[in-house]
């Protein structure tokens, strides 16, 4: 009886968290703007009343809204690319950076960039790139070394693509190009905006929507071929969709804020302390929670310094004591 | 129900045949028991039998239907698969680790049901494992993984049962819990194939046996007439002397290797 009421508890407070996560983001920045302000402005749009200074306005709804928007997508794609990641290869270190995804998806976007695509153009590549890391790590990693085949193989195609990234920016002009990639890899959200995330946005969402959809049967994926298909699974087409969707999200969330690391690790384990390793209630808790920690790591990173930190910084500040944290916990890693 | 092996051989590619035109058949409310020495094919017969591996020629038929005329969905809502309870476990409580089985039944973006977790718990209760449900597979002991993979196999409702060595790694009361629950099952009408390390669990759980040598050749029949000293001397070379115990339960002591 008390764990149910803890768990309708959960479930109110965890979509509850990037909302407020978001509002408290929204009167945070080097910009004064004040909860009045944004309740005053809320309040004015929706009854038509009196809207506060034209600035105000600007800051709230043009600037910061659309990066807090972005923050959550990429923080809720990245959590929950992570999670199917683990699952599909039985590895509880599998994510988009081990596995060389989040790799091959900035050199797909560095080349776009480079050779001057539109938005869509270097999501189209960063994707393209992405399955193919993926794939080619998958293919590597098989049936050897157990637990660490597959991450070592993610390590060393992860290493490939981002020597394939330098050689992008090798071949990049140093005026403008150059600063432009070299800002974007270490991970930033400054860029946010409306037509930007009417872009952006979308693939992110079907990612997460079919991921999400088919949350129950991801618990099938650790197990072997036989097993999953015993229980009456398409197991091959369930991999494949959950590649790909998988993939999608990190491959949009790559090509509008850079790599951003340790987000796929992080959460998803956190969420596994406490909610267990069932994708049912794993996965929906990791998209809040990766929803809502993104928002705060990226309002850190833009409001503690005159000049924005890179949001990569932050992660890997707070990810790589955690990832020791867990390595050292009595259980160690578990799925 | 009953589920028929006709002149079934399989044979690695490039390989020679691990196993040779196998005649047996399983019918509902038996059990069947799969011998052999290490190497000898039980595994690669029971992956045969669910249609994971392909006859290379023969093929097995359902209710005297060929199999492979059967779409693999209602193939499997019928016969049901417990693996070996080895390798890297998931940290899922037993009550989803047992729900998993039902997901061939749920369409494609359902989650289960109250009603299917409401199976599960009196499924979990009739098997004697209700006290699980809530513990993780990573923390139980080998005879309970073990119970609870026949629990899941059990929840997509089969009519035959297949388990490959799931008795394997166990002590003797784990062993014995196990065994009782597949004689159990076959009373209440089930048909249940498994293969196994142990001749004694043959000889004191199954009606029939199959038998097989290294060279993937198998003799099929009554346990009784399957299992005798002359034929474990010849398939496993081993002395063995089989005995009859009180009540009518047999029972076979390995004494020393042929030759020696």
């Amino acid at each position: 009886m008390r764990a149910k009421r803890r768990t309708v508890l959960w479930r109110v407070l965890l979509p509850l968290f990037p909302l407020v996560c978001a509002l408290a983001a929204l009167c945070i920045g080097r910009m004064g703007v004040t909860p009045a302000d944004l309740w005053k402005s809320l309040a004015g749009h929706l009854t038509g009343g009196e809207l506060p200074a034209g600035l105000v306005e600007l800051t709230l709804w043009r600037v910061r809204l659309p990066r807090i928007l972005l923050a959550m997508l990429t923080g809720a794609g990245l959590s929950a690319s992570g999670c199917a990641f683990q699952s599909l290869f039985a590895n509880p270190l599998a994510t988009p950076d081990t596995l060389g995804v989040a790799s091959g998806a900035s050199f797909g976007a560095a080349l776009g960039i480079l050779i001057g695509l539109p938005l869509v153009g270097v999501e189209g590549m960063a994707m393209l790139c992405g399955t193919a890391a993926v794939l080619l790590t998958a293919l590597a990693g098989r049936g050897r070394g157990g637990l660490s085949g597959v991450v070592l193989a993610g390590i060393m195609m992860g290493s490939l693509f981002n020597a394939l990234v330098s050689l992008v920016k090798f071949t990049a002009d140093t005026e403008t190009e150059l600063p432009a990639i070299t800002y974007w890899l270490m991970g930033s959200l400054s860029a946010a905006n409306w037509p930007e995330l009417a872009l952006g946005a979308p693939p992110i969402l079907v990612g997460l929507a079919v991921l999400l959809l088919l949350r129950w049967r991801l618990n099938l994926l650790p197990l072997t071929d036989d097993e999953a298909k015993a229980a009456g699974v398409n197991i091959r087409a369930l991999r494949i969709v959950t590649i790909l969707a998988a993939t999608l999200c990190t491959a949009s969330c790559v090509s509008m804020c850079g790599q951003v690391g340790w987000v796929g690790l992080l959460i998803p384990h956190i969420c596994r302390m406490r909610f267990g390793s069932n994708a049912l209630r794993l996965l929906p808790a990791s998209v809040f929670l990766g929803a809502g920690f993104l928002v705060i790591v990226d309002t850190v990173a833009r409001s503690v310094s005159p000049s924005e930190i890179p949001i990569s910084i932050l992660t890997a500040m707070v990810g790589a004591p955690f990832f020791i944290f867990l390595m050292r916990r009595s259980e160690g890693w578990q799925l | 129900m009953t589920l028929t092996a006709e002149n079934a051989s399989f044979a690695y590619k490039h390989g020679d045949p691990v196993l040779r035109d196998l005649n047996f058949t399983v019918e509902s409310g038996e059990v069947t028991a799969i011998l052999g020495p290490n190497g000898s094919g039980k595994t690669t017969l029971v992956k045969c039998l669910m249609g994971f591996l392909r006859w290379t020629s023969g093929r097995s038929l359902l209710d005297g239907q060929d199999v492979r005329g059967i779409p693999e969905r209602e193939f499997l809502s019928r016969v049901s698969y417990v693996p070996q309870a080895k390798g890297q476990m998931l940290s899922l409580t037993a009550e989803d680790m047992i729900l998993l089985g039902v997901t061939g039944r749920i369409g494609i973006f359902s989650t289960p049901s109250e009603d299917d977790r409401e199976d599960v718990r009196k499924l979990a209760g009739s098997l004697g494992i209700a006290g699980l449900l809530e513990k993780k597979c990573t923390e139980m002991s080998g005879g309970e993984v073990q119970m609870v993979l026949i629990a899941r196999a059990l929840a997509s409702k089969p009519q035959l049962l297949v388990l490959d060595e799931p008795e394997s790694n166990l002590d003797f009361r784990n062993q014995l819990i196990v065994l009782q629950t597949l004689t159990r099952l076959a009373e209440e009408g089930m048909a249940v194939i498994f293969n196994t390390h142990y001749p004694a669990h043959a000889l004191t759980r199954a009606k029939n046996a199959l038998l097989l040598d290294r060279s993937g050749r198998g003799i099929a029949g009554p346990v009784g007439e399957v299992v005798t000293e002359e034929n474990i001397r010849k398939t496993f070379g081993v002395e063995a002397a089989i005995r009859e115990f009180e009540g009518g339960v047999r029972g076979i002591l390995p004494l020393r290797l042929t030759g020696e």
